[in-house]
């Protein structure tokens, strides 16, 4: 029987033209068909096939052939050839072969890199597979490849027979080599093909590797020796794409067009649209503006994604939609936020072989990660623990941890929570020693991951289950294979274990398989092959997306595959694929992104598919039908202040109710309402730092000071004494061992800082030691440390409370005047009162109004970031109570900032060289003026029509609020 | 109404998806199917081994999951063929002229697919094979919509439809249709393609 060839132009409707021919030529009615092959390239063809080929027979009833995508027939192929089958391991064991086939020194490369070279290597045996060829030695690898590729090279082929021998040994077969194993097998077996193939059609193939071509060849041989039927259909017009000319020549066949009564599209007709965007967000914006018609069926639309990773974006913009969707894509997985938590925790591993013990800033990010909190039912529950294991975490401040030691700073319930996590997510990874220790680890983890994604209602969730699919179907097959492990070298090194879980977890590409076929068909490139829609979008035709940039392996570039002896592939078949897929429907629209100002990924060009095309359009006077979409010019306003409302003034009533009013309250409006909205109105916590900063070792100065002075409070306190007998070192040593710094500074940072903040005390001692020779200071009393003084007040007929916590409260005698000193201790050696702003503000007069100005100009009473505000507060709390601290009749009074890091003048005074006029002056307005000034602020904070925004660069760039300012304003 | 997804999802193995007796039915299926349509009914243990092997890798890729299926499924076939039934099922197969596994068929009065399990012809009788692993898997609608189906095309010759479990290896007929025709013999089918099909598979 005579091998018919025909040419079926795309834009005919590729499959129902197909499905017209077959059910002319061939019967249905009868169960014979069944031994009857139809082939296709790819899966998503087959079942749009067999549905148009029974939707054209309704009402009537057939019996249907074998409608079989190329991958399944290779594999029943091998399975009807094969007397007994070798075991099918998914691809990603491979590598494990790979790695068994090198030599002990290539074995004591880092696993990182062994991994990584082996799936380059396996690369190029699979370009050899395909090619029917044994790999050849390359005696002069290129020089710049690292030593170890170019050994491997040197061994090529030695490499390969190892691999192979392996494979035989250990009664292996993957995927990629079933067709390697079916050109053997029909070398023997070739005779039973008749048996089970009684016609065969292959439709739409292209370019066809020679393994391809041999297999193929055999089956058209011995088939057309039975006298068999059969049929080769290209999608394509006449004359034919030079590579299906190729693969015509190769199997010696002649080709024409199919006759024209089977054409189901007699005539093309076809619109292609373009489309210019200039960003990601409004091309997938106008896709929802085209597909906004409910779909019913499954051949109206496509959506053809180049890049798989623009899912994403176009997921968000249709998850709404009432509508029925089919997604066929490979999706990579290391974009997934369950792949991402995985390599946390296989971080965390690594981290800790290599330190001994567990960073803390790992530890914190596993267990804030924000999947975790969606694995537990009690939400609250989960969200409580974490508080208090953050707030744990903040308080250590260490930079590693004993995770032991961590537990023992929570309390029940959280505790036993705490620890049965660790097990899943640290301990069960410590010490893999061997698979069943991977498998065991990575089971515990698969098993409290998989409710979350029980049943998916969004993409996210799809995925996450075709991941977590993929772990038990492929993960955990080749850690259970023993013929995997019986010999293999690395099967007890714990860091090569780790390696390899994170290589496997972070490599694959997820198929997902639209089927059964029904609405809006979302699919990556290839997929689309042979299909015809009424519309049809492609995404990104960009350079680099089309043609694809293939993922460069460095040993398959031109050069070695020229010395290689392997064919090297331009971009023909990514031609014709493009040529077939703007004639796949009825309209073709074809986006792309150009942008020309950016770096790197940020510039994109339109495909040069889109260039030739206009080119051609050029050539016969025609004109593109394009849109181009311009950014839109937004400018966006900030918003200016935030309104008050209602509910806002009530809690504003209830907080001066029930607060205490701080010098932080009143600094944090008078910096800025804006803060003080999102502080206090909203509770918004500010983030904690979990490492440790300078504010830290200011916080240990500012311990030492006080468990020092309280020693001597209401003493007599000598700083010749207190250097002389070395006592203060005393209690320096025995505060910073209890600091616990060496757990959370490294050496280095330790011995540094241990260094200078001792120095920094010695040397403020020192000063105050000379004072007392020169008999400029004659007595120290420590009055008061860490003093709480409250004062109670009326506002708006309702009483409040005033509350500072001074640092200290020395009484001095300098010259025989006493002097009441209030200290605040700073941690910047550079903080200084303002002393000029004191006169300003005795003579300022209130503001009437309570709009931003004034409160702006009351802030700036207190001089640069209202460094005097502090001072003034706490000296009026302590004139307030000033009968239980001053006895004389005459005093002195003064503030200032204690700063120990500047060595040079570690004190510093609001009232320095003041007249002692000016002093009573001052003292009378903090006794009887300053409440009125603090009455108006808290005026201002409830009469105010809003909260005001502070622009100010310096404070703004700082502000913890930053980003819910940012998203308010905008 | 948001987005629904219309596509197979993976089934996941410990989440009370344990798809085991399905790909089980499976294996048992796609193994005695095998020796029905090479009416080889008297295979040792080393002919069923490569048999359940090649199911395996048809249907399932977890090799965890391979090892605990081979060895139920060899069990399984072993203990069907040490039945007392099983000599009776094996004559059931006698005169056959064509055998088909999973036979697909589409249904175009109601627009369904079909795939019967096992369709054996006969000169004088079509018998339809339903597998199941159980007997309780067994629903009585699937068997009317093969009924017409071969009805369409084979309205005169007598048709036997026999349900066949594994646990415990048992069959039953559930259906006999048509028969008093059978005497006219080839002449009244419907469809002449039969006539040479039979001639060919004879």
């Amino acid at each position: 029987m005579a091998i018919k060839t025909f040419l079926i132009p795309p834009s005919s409707h590729f499959l129902k033209t197909l499905a017209n021919f077959l059910l002319a030529e061939l019967s249905f009615s009868s169960p014979e068909i069944s031994g009857f092959y139809i082939l296709f390239p790819t899966k998503r063809a087959t079942y749009f096939f067999r549905d148009y080929l029974v939707k054209k027979v309704i009402p009537n009833s057939i019996f249907l052939p074998k409608i079989l995508a190329w991958e399944d027939f290779s594999l029943e192929l091998y399975l009807k050839l094969t007397p007994s089958p070798k075991m099918l391991l998914p691809e990603e064991a491979k590598i494990l072969l790979f790695i068994e086939s090198l030599n002990d020194e290539k074995l004591s490369q880092d696993p990182r890199s062994l991994l990584y070279w082996g799936t380059r290597f396996l690369e190029v045996f699979d370009e050899f597979e395909k090619e029917g060829k044994v790999p050849s030695m390359l005696l002069y690898p290129p020089e710049n490849l690292p030593q170890m590729a170019q050994d491997l090279f040197e061994e090529l082929t030695s490499t390969y027979y190892k691999f192979k021998n392996l494979l035989a040994e250990k009664k292996i077969i993957f995927p990629s080599l079933l067709l390697s194993d079916i050109r053997s097998l029909l070398l023997e077996r070739k005779n039973i093909l008749p048996s089970f193939i009684r016609g065969l059609v292959l439709a739409g193939f292209a370019a066809l590797r020679n393994s391809e071509k041999e297999v193929i060849k055999t089956l058209i041989d011995t088939l057309n020796q039975a006298d068999f039927p059969i049929y080769l259909f290209f999608a394509e017009e006449y004359p034919p794409h030079p590579l299906i000319q190729e693969t015509l020549q190769s199997f010696n066949l002649e080709v024409s067009l199919i006759p024209e009564t089977y054409l189901e599209i007699p005539l093309p007709d076809r619109e292609i649209k373009l489309f210019s965007f200039p960003d990601p967000e409004s091309e997938v914006s106008k896709v929802l503006e085209l597909i906004q018609s409910p779909i019913k069926e499954y051949d109206k639309t496509a959506i053809i994604l180049p890049l798989p990773l623009m899912l994403l974006p176009l997921y968000q913009h249709l998850e709404n939609l009432d509508m029925e969707i089919n997604i066929t894509l490979p999706f990579p997985s290391k974009f997934l936020s369950l792949c991402q938590f995985m390599q946390l925790l296989l971080k965390a591993q690594r981290e800790k072989i290599r330190a001994g013990i567990y960073p803390l800033d790992i530890i914190k990010k596993i267990f804030n990660y924000p999947l975790l909190k969606a694995l537990f039912r009690k939400k609250a529950d989960f969200d409580n623990f974490l508080q208090r294991l953050n707030k744990v975490l903040e308080d250590l401040k260490f930079y590693q941890i004993e995770i032991n030691e961590l537990s023992s700073h929570l309390e029940p319930p959280y505790k036993e929570f705490f620890k049965k996590l660790v097990e899943i997510f640290l301990e069960n990874f410590e010490h893999l020693k061997s698979p069943q220790e991977v498998k065991k680890a990575l089971h515990c983890l698969v098993e409290l991951a998989k409710p979350l994604f029980d049943a998916p209602s969004c993409l996210e969730e799809l995925l996450a289950r075709e991941y977590i699919a993929f772990i038990e179907r492929n993960i955990f097959s080749l850690l259970d294979y023993e013929p995997l492990w019986n010999n293999f070298p690395l099967k007890d090194k714990e860091l090569f274990h780790l390696s390899l879980l994170d290589y496997l977890l972070s490599t694959v590409e997820l198929p997902l398989v639209g089927e059964p076929l029904a609405g809006l068909q979302i699919m990556g490139f290839l997929e689309g092959r042979l299909l015809y829609f009424d519309r049809v979008i492609i995404l990104d035709v960009n350079e680099g997306s089309l043609p694809p940039q293939a993922n460069i392996n460095p040993l398959l570039t031109d050069e070695i595959k020229r010395y290689l002896g392997l064919p090297i592939f331009k971009n023909d078949l990514w031609d014709y694929y493009f040529k077939c897929l703007i004639n796949s429907g009825k309209e073709i629209n074809l986006f792309y992104i150009s942008t020309s100002k950016g770096k790197g990924d940020l510039v994109k060009e339109p495909s040069r598919y889109i260039l030739k095309y206009k080119w051609q359009l050029e050539k016969e006077n025609k004109t593109p039908c394009e849109e181009i979409f311009k950014p839109p010019i937004v400018i966006k306003v900030p918003k200016k202040e935030i309104p008050k409302s209602k509910k806002d003034l009530e809690t504003i009533r209830l907080i001066l109710k029930h607060m205490e009013l701080s010098r932080s309250f009143f600094e944090t409006y008078l910096n800025c309402p804006a803060k003080f909205y999102f502080q206090y109105l909203l509770g918004l916590k500010p983030l904690e730092e979990t490492s440790i900063t300078d504010k830290d070792i200011g916080n240990f100065l500012h311990k030492y000071f006080e468990t020092l002075f309280r020693a001597y409070l209401n003493k007599s306190l000598s700083f010749t004494h207190l250097l002389d007998s070395q006592e203060w070192k005393k209690t320096f040593e025995e505060l910073w061992s209890k600091a616990n710094f060496e757990k959370r500074l490294d050496p280095l940072s330790l011995w540094l800082t241990e260094k200078v903040t001792k120095a920094c005390i010695q040397k403020y001692f020192e000063y105050l030691k000379n004072a007392e020779r020169e008999e400029l200071l004659k007595e120290t009393i420590i009055l008061g440390v860490e003093k709480e003084l409250k004062y109670k007040n009326i506002f708006n007929a309702e009483s409040l409370t005033f509350y500072g916590r001074i640092d200290f409260i020395v009484k001095r005698k300098e010259n025989n005047i006493v002097k009441y000193i209030i200290f605040d201790f700073k941690t910047n050696p550079y903080k200084k009162p303002y002393v000029k702003s004191i006169d300003t503000l005795l003579r300022a007069n209130l503001p009437y109004n309570f709009t931003k100005e004034e409160l702006f100009y009351v802030r700036e009473l207190f001089g640069n970031e209202l460094t005097n505000f502090q001072l003034l507060f706490y000296l009026f709390l302590f004139l307030k109570h000033k009968s239980n601290f001053i006895d004389e009749e005459h005093f002195s009074l003064d503030t200032g900032f204690l700063t120990p890091a500047n060595l040079k003048e570690p004190e510093s005074f609001l009232f320095k060289k003041r007249k002692r006029a000016e002093l009573t002056q001052i003292t009378l307005y903090l006794e009887k003026e300053f409440e009125k000034l603090l009455d108006w602020i808290l005026r201002h904070l409830y009469e105010s029509p809003c909260f005001y925004y502070f622009d100010e660069e310096e404070s703004c760039k700082y502000c913890p609020y930053k980003s819910p300012c940012q998203n308010l304003r905008y | 109404m948001p987005l629904k997804f219309k596509q197979n999802i993976s089934l996941l193995n410990f989440l009370q998806e344990d798809n085991n007796p399905l790909k089980l039915g499976q294996i048992l299926h796609f193994c005695l199917s095998h020796l029905c349509i090479n009416l080889f009914f008297n295979p040792k243990e080393k002919d069923l081994l490569p048999l359940i092997e090649k199911a395996l890798c048809l249907y399932t890729r977890s090799y965890q999951e391979r090892e605990t299926l081979k060895l139920e499924a060899l069990r399984i076939l072993k203990e069907a063929l040490g039945s007392p039934k099983w000599k009776r099922f094996a004559q059931l197969f006698s005169n056959s002229q064509a055998i088909y596994r999973e036979l697909e068929g589409f249904y175009g009065l109601q627009n369904i697919l079909l795939r019967p399990d096992l369709l054996v012809f006969k000169k004088e009788e079509i018998i339809l094979w339903e597998f199941k692993l159980r007997k309780s898997d067994f629903k009585e609608e699937q068997l009317l919509h093969y009924k017409e189906f071969l009805q369409v095309f084979y309205p005169k010759i007598k048709k036997t439809l026999y349900l066949l479990t594994f646990i415990p290896f048992d069959f039953e007929i559930l259906e006999e249709i048509g028969g008093d025709s059978i005497k006219d013999g080839d002449k009244d089918l419907s469809y002449t393609t039969q006539l040479t099909l039979f001639e060919n598979l004879s």
